[in-house]
């Protein structure tokens, strides 16, 4: 620290601590520092939960989406076959399953609704799907078709509350996109279980076997074939390995590439919920304007004898200039210390109960992540804001010539 | 002896009424270092303009000032503010002492301006105020001790830089006769000890007795009274 700051500082923290002696000054301070520690407060708090949630459906669509998906419908069966017995002896991948998807109508009683049906292997896809934990009476599809009486299919419980059905239920599913001599193939199924992820994409959606489907649909074919890598982190390197590997009609997409519409929503949500909040911030910006004017009125003489005695216009600007951040700045260090405090104590040792989540999201409490770079670009912009603000004061200050202003003392 | 004020020509004038007002015409002056001088004349004559200008705390018109060497004429501002905190030390007519600082940190103020670390300064300005006969008051506020104790703390606050020239503006004005009259004591006091150059405004003849050398500024002209 240099000899002329320490004076600045000596200045600006009696300057700071005599404010309370005049209650309007006083009034506006206290409400920028309010201010600026509920808008970082909120903000840091609003950007580590959304962090949550969005760790929180990252976590249950990986839990419900392949690694890599290898679109094959459009390929021969001979090529199908091939890539399947390639991929499964592939060192890259822990499970290689083939799956059929298809927008059918599905319907119980009067009530219909179109959804995506999967038709899959059950046992081998529950090395790709952990869609247990989500089940509601524990009970998956059944791999061996010689077991069971009807077809049987798994529902998200926002398609089955939609067609009123329930677990043990029958419904009916009509592919119509299928029609043939004006009649669309159809297929009676029970329903084995109810699943409830809460994302939207999933709980719309149905699974069935994949000998059922292509039964339904009378095609022997795959329309996809989903793997699960046996190292995660390896999968952009295996991605572009095995895009360069399968003809170029034939697309490889990850499960980041599959959900990229979900995730760019959040990520818009997450930057507009930090913009409205920036707006507590500006209010308390233009608190502080207001409170360091006021005082630079009520001290303009003396910023005119400071200067007599040798304090340089620039000093006068720091002068205020520091003023504005040590009430700004205190209500940022408050907001940010009281947050980082409060969510990680969140994140690591949950306490703060969500009423009514256990039901709806399968979560007890409210999920946090303290993110280290929205905490700095928070910081970094109510610094912004705070420095913004305090220009205006710290600019009229150094235009203070010292005549001028001793004589408003007089 | 050296000349520590040194002005050739000045002259400042203000509008007043739609009208050009001449309040310094065509002034020369020289100061010597450790004078003792009084500059005297009716109220609006121009004394403070004239002991502003000297202070580097107002522009003239046209003409040209050298202090201690220095032309202050056309200095920058920020040249302005360290040349004053070297070179100046004012005495105004009320005290200006800043209400959040104890009179030990108001006295210490210009040697921490000029970059003095906060304990030596205060050091400093104790044994200023020991001087000044107020040591005593060095931890109270302004608005706890006397107007005659206020002023000789000013006088330190001036002093503590040890200035080439104290200007004082009416010092005595605020304060009763017999607190006027110990402060013109300690202006000879100090004058004697410190061979400290005064430069001081007044309009009454009997302060400006003390002086060694007495001026008139009339109409824009000054004048030695002899």
């Amino acid at each position: 620290m240099n000899k002329q700051k320490s004076y600045i500082n000596f200045i600006v923290k009696r300057y700071f601590a005599s404010r309370k002696k005049v209650k309007m000054i006083s009034t506006t301070s206290v409400i920028t520092i309010i201010g600026t520690f509920l808008g970082t407060f909120a903000i840091i708090a609003a950007l580590s939960v959304m962090n949550g949630f969005r760790d929180m459906v990252f976590q249950r669509t990986r839990n419900m989406s392949p690694a890599l998906t290898f679109y094959v419908k459009n390929t021969p069966e001979e090529t199908q076959d091939n890539l399947l017995k390639e991929l499964r002896e592939s060192p890259d991948f822990s499970v290689a399953t083939p799956t059929l998807e298809r927008k059918m109508l599905i319907s119980a009683g009067k009530y219909q609704q179109l959804a995506f049906i999967k038709g899959i292997r059950p046992e081998e896809y529950e090395g790709i799907m952990n869609i247990r934990p989500y089940l509601q009476e524990k009970q998956a599809l059944t791999d061996d078709l010689a077991q069971t009486l009807f077809p049987e299919i798994l529902l998200g419980l926002s398609l089955a509350n939609r067609i009123g059905v329930s677990v043990g239920d029958t419904v009916t599913l009509v592919s119509l996109l299928d029609i043939r001599n004006y009649t669309a193939p159809s297929i009676r199924c029970v329903v084995r279980d109810l699943f409830n992820v809460t994302v939207f994409d999933y709980d719309y959606r149905a699974y069935m076997h994949l000998l059922d489907m292509q039964y339904l649909l009378d095609e022997p074919a795959y329309h996809q074939i989903e793997t699960e890598l046996v190292r995660e982190k390896m999968l952009p390197l295996v991605q572009k390995d095995w895009q360069s590997r399968v003809p170029e009609s034939l697309r490889v997409a990850n499960w980041w590439e599959e959900h990229l519409e979900l995730f760019s929503a959040m990520q818009i949500e997450k930057i507009a919920t930090f913009l409205v909040l920036c707006l507590v911030i500006l209010l308390a910006g233009f608190n502080l304007i207001a409170s360091l004017v006021m005082l630079l009125l009520e001290k303009k003489w003396e910023i005119g004898i400071l200067q007599s005695m040798g304090c340089a216009s620039r000093d006068a600007y720091r002068i205020y200039f520091r003023l504005g951040w040590y009430t700004g700045g205190l209500g940022m260090m408050l907001g940010l210390i009281s947050a980082l405090l409060l969510l990680l104590i969140q994140q690591y040792f949950p306490f703060f109960v969500m009423p009514g989540a256990e039901d709806v999201y399968i979560f007890r409490y409210v999920p946090v992540i303290v993110n280290f770079w929205d905490v700095l670009f928070t910081v970094l912009v109510v610094s912004l804001l705070i420095s913004l603000a305090s220009l205006l004061p710290a600019r009229r200050a150094a235009r203070i010539r010292p005549l001028e202003a001793i004589r408003t003392k007089q | 002896m050296e000349t520590i004020i040194a002005v050739n020509q000045l002259c400042k004038s203000y509008l007043s009424g739609g009208q050009s007002l001449r309040v310094l015409d065509h002034i020369d002056l020289q100061v010597r270092r450790g004078d003792f001088i009084s500059l005297m004349g009716p109220s609006g004559s121009g004394k403070s303009t004239f002991l502003n200008i000297i202070g580097t705390m107002d522009a003239p018109d046209s003409g040209e000032i050298v202090i201690a060497g220095q032309n202050v004429t056309r200095m920058p501002e920020t040249q302005l503010a360290l040349f004053r905190q070297k070179h100046i030390g004012f005495v105004f007519q009320f005290h200006y002492l800043l209400p959040e600082f104890t009179i030990e940190e108001n006295v210490a103020m210009p040697l921490m301006i000029g970059g003095t670390r906060r304990p030596e300064a205060l050091k400093t300005a104790r044994e200023i105020l020991d001087y000044l006969g107020v040591a005593d008051r060095g931890h109270h506020y302004p608005a706890e001790i006397s107007g005659g104790e206020k002023q000789r703390a000013v006088v330190g606050r001036a002093l503590i830089n040890r200035p080439d020239i104290l200007l004082a503006d009416e010092p005595t004005g605020n304060l009763d006769k017999k607190s006027g009259q110990r402060m013109l004591e300690l202006f000879k006091k100090i004058q004697k000890d410190f061979s400290q150059t005064f430069f001081l405004v007044t309009h009454d003849e009997h302060i400006a007795a003390i002086a060694d050398i007495n001026y008139q500024l009339d109409n824009g002209k000054l004048s030695k009274i002899i």
